[in-house]
């Protein structure tokens, strides 16, 4: 026997509350899902492993190949056009010291003319 | 009510989730065992058929299967896979018509009860009649409330609704309900006070 009040929401929800029974999980439904769940797994370790070797090359990539093609290329980009066509990486390499240098001796340069030009005003 | 508390169920929850989540497999049938019948019993108030329902948790839990990290991770475990569900309800639902949703439901004629009504009392039979007539996104904060025991701001995490609308839709599903209930009530000669 069960009533209902007016106005009776508590009563209602403690009714609706005992009403919620759960439904029944049969055996054959558990073993598909533990299945497919299992090959999905298994799947996601594999994407998982595929995206940390991506990582690593992109790692590796930024941190050797990248420099090293900015060094080439500001190499070649301060020579003169005659100079940039099909340029091994050994020439560039001396190219580039030889650039280097230069910038060296320029910076040098430019320090002795300060110190002189300083000298000359005091 | 069958469970200990949100909190107790939670832990137990995310102990079976960071078990998964380190490799231990068999904490995901454990993990099932807690919580599949739970799940199913949402996404029945959302689907309306146990099919329907069987599809939705089985895709959630592949779902966290392939990244057991992602249950492992979350502050609130039993919310998260409540919405997972939720997910995979609306996914199947848009499958079957491209521009349904939940609210589409509502208009759908009263199916037929998922448990032989001899099995059930009849004042339990009356609840869950009831609460199918109700639309989906109604019945399923009740579910999610009563049956569930979260609190309205869980609710809100989970349907992605403002407290407001969970707590009107909370309120126009009761009110209904209790309509409902007494109309049962009256036609089968019980007692309303």
């Amino acid at each position: 026997m069960w009533s209902i009040d007016d106005n009776s929401s508590p009563e209602t929800v403690e009714w609706i509350r005992s009403a919620g029974r759960l439904p029944v999980v049969y055996d054959d439904f558990r073993a598909q899902v533990m299945a497919a769940a299992v090959e999905s797994q298994q799947r996601g370790s594999t994407w998982r492993r595929y995206q940390a070797s991506i990582t690593s090359i992109l790692a590796v990539s930024l941190l050797f190949v990248l420099p090293a093609y900015c060094r080439f290329s500001i190499v070649t980009g301060s020579l003169p056009p005659e100079a940039r066509v099909k340029m091994s990486l050994p020439a560039t390499s001396s190219a580039g010291e030889t650039y280097e240098w230069r910038l060296v001796e320029s910076f040098q340069e430019f320090r002795d003319q300060s110190a002189r030009a300083i000298r000359g005003t005091l | 009510m069958d469970r200990s508390g949100p909190t107790a169920w939670s832990l137990e929850i995310a102990d079976c989730a960071s078990s998964f989540a380190t490799g231990d497999v068999s904490a995901l049938g454990r993990l099932f065992d807690l919580t599949a019948a739970r799940l199913l019993r949402y996404a029945q108030a959302m689907t309306r058929t146990q099919e329907d329902a069987e599809d939705a948790v089985q895709a959630a839990i592949m779902r966290m299967a392939q990244n057991p990290r992602s249950l492992a991770q979350v502050r609130l475990p039993w919310p998260y896979l409540l919405k997972a569900v939720r997910n995979e309800v609306l996914r199947i639902t848009t499958r079957r018509k491209p521009t349904a949703s939940l609210s589409l439901l509502t208009n759908a004629d009263p199916p037929a009860l998922d448990v032989p009504r001899l099995e059930r009392d009849e004042r339990d039979a009356g609840v869950q009649a009831a609460l199918q007539r109700l639309p989906a996104e109604q019945a399923e904060v009740v579910v999610l409330k009563i049956w569930e025991n979260l609190t309205f701001q869980e609710i809100a995490v989970v349907t992605g609704e403002s407290l407001n609308t969970v707590a009107s839709r909370y309120r126009y599903a009761l009110t209904k309900l209790e309509a409902s209930l007494k109309r049962i009530a009256s036609e089968v000669g019980y007692v309303v006070d």
